[in-house]
């Protein structure tokens, strides 16, 4: 079959500089539907979509942790040796991620005891790998990040408490506390998460007050059950909310809702929308899979372009 | 029009120039331009509840952000997806509590939406998965409900969580 490339006329490759001074060309990945199993491993994949470097990108942070998630759920058995070690390799990044900024401390946990349990599930068949030392060392591995989570968790509340020993020349600085109530509502207003307002509320006695009004609750539910048909206006409540409505029967009186038992219900049956700040796109003409924020050299250039978002989950089901 | 500049003062007394379309992000300061007509030339528009840290502070961010296209009106989809903070807001927030409540402050009172937007979900984002407990320790605030009171929201939210 003969080479078909690019014209040799085209423009040549472009080349970057990487982090240890060598050169190297922009990675491309091309997943036409025919070549999907046979070409691309999910190791390439992750190279080429640079999986480990983009967790410290906390637009890209959410979209990986579901990724990784997925994978050591539902498809352990059908990774490769390669594919596993990458894996591995991005959850010790998202651990340094989080050790950084301190935030998703309670996601990471709990992608560490699911990725912990998925494997030793495994025993005594050692299915996934097939070899008992191999799987002792990934047992240790995951013990070993689990604990270090701990540790940062344990080390949060020491260096509070000796903060609070010195009595701190921060105490007239402005905190969260402090902040006037429209500005904590504004805060509150962007939690996506019915459980974390919740918790809000059970900080003291100010913020519950906050985390109790309506119109908090109100916005959540459109925000996640309100279908397409978004409004702020009350006539759109969305099918899901006014088939909820119509089941209680009792009051059907759009203006006197309990949004936050709403909520509530409406999650435990529809569960929540996903969303995440950047995702990975394909181009819909040369099949190329690529971050939202970047580009990526199509050679069809010349055609409008058009590209689909591509779920977590439809990632998995391309890459497995 | 453009290099044009207006005087800045901030409460501690300090003068910034600031060329007027930048400080236009500012709706506060839009409006006071517009309505009451200032000369831009020579009058000094006082800020009296924004110090000189977070006046340079803010200045930075609407330099760096004054060819942005203007927000899209009353978008609650977008202002739920915490992460999407673009890099430079990430680096140019990594900033002691203090400085990112006075953020808070400043961009509310100057009304500056983008800055307002993004320093409130950098707030969200140290709130999001943490325990009650947990968040009061980021942010050292004291729990000041009576055991009772605990006891009974806490009983009022657990069917919330129920599976």
């Amino acid at each position: 079959m003969p080479f078909i490339g690019r014209d040799w006329r085209a423009y040549g490759e472009q080349w970057t500089k990487t982090d240890i001074g060598s050169w190297e060309r922009s990675r491309r990945l091309s997943l036409s539907s025919s070549s999907i199993n046979s070409n691309s491993s999910l190791s390439d994949v992750f190279n080429a979509l640079e999986i480990t470097d983009s967790v410290s990108n906390i637009r890209r942070f959410n979209y990986i942790a579901k990724v990784v998630q997925i994978l050591f759920k539902e498809k352990l058995g059908e990774l490769s040796g390669n594919a596993q070690r990458s894996l591995f390799q991005v959850i010790g990044r998202m651990i340094d991620m989080v050790l950084k900024t301190g935030d998703n401390i309670s996601l990471m946990q709990r992608i560490l005891t699911q990725f912990h349990s998925s494997i030793k599930s495994a025993y005594p068949y050692y299915y996934y790998i097939g070899s008992a030392p191999l799987w002792q060392r990934h047992i240790k591995m995951l013990t070993r990040m689990q604990e270090t989570i701990k540790q940062v968790q344990a080390n949060m509340t020491e260096t509070d408490e000796d903060d609070k020993d010195n009595d701190s020349p921060n105490d007239n600085k402005l905190t969260f506390d402090y902040l006037p109530v429209e500005m904590q509502r504004e805060v509150v207003r962007r939690l996506d998460n019915g459980t974390d307002i919740v918790n809000v509320g059970m900080i003291n006695t100010n913020l519950y007050r906050v985390s109790q009004e309506l119109l908090i609750w109100r916005q959540l539910c459109l925000y996640h059950f309100g279908g397409d048909t978004q409004n702020s206006d009350n006539s759109m409540l969305g099918e899901k909310i006014l088939r909820l409505m119509r089941k209680q029967r009792n009051d059907v009186d759009k203006n006197n809702i309990d949004w936050k038992t709403a909520y509530f219900k409406l999650k435990r049956q529809y569960g929540l929308r996903e969303v995440y700040a950047e995702m990975i796109h394909q181009c819909q003409l040369c099949k190329c899979l690529y971050w939202q924020d970047t580009d990526h050299p199509c050679p069809y250039e010349t055609l409008s372009p058009s590209s689909i978002p591509i779920t977590p989950r439809k990632l998995v089901t391309i890459l497995v | 029009m453009a290099g044009h500049k207006i005087k800045l003062q901030s409460s501690d007394g300090d003068t910034f120039d600031v060329e007027v379309e930048i400080a236009k992000q500012s709706a506060t300061i839009k409006t006071m331009l517009e309505d009451l007509g200032m000369d831009e030339e020579e009058d000094v528009i006082p800020l009296p509840n924004v110090n000189s840290a977070i006046l340079k502070k803010v200045i930075q961010w609407a330099t760096h952000h004054k060819d942005d296209p203007p927000p899209p009106e009353d978008d609650e989809n977008r202002e739920k997806n915490t992460n999407d903070i673009s890099s430079w807001d990430q680096d140019f927030l990594k900033v002691d509590q203090g400085t990112l409540f006075e953020l808070i402050l400043a961009a509310n009172y100057l009304d500056i939406k983008g800055l307002l937007d993004v320093t409130c979900k950098t707030v969200a984002n140290m709130i999001k998965g943490k325990t009650p407990e947990e968040i009061r320790r980021t942010f050292n605030i004291k729990n000041d409900f009576t055991p009772q009171e605990e006891e009974q929201i806490k009983k009022e939210n657990e069917w919330c969580e129920e599976k």
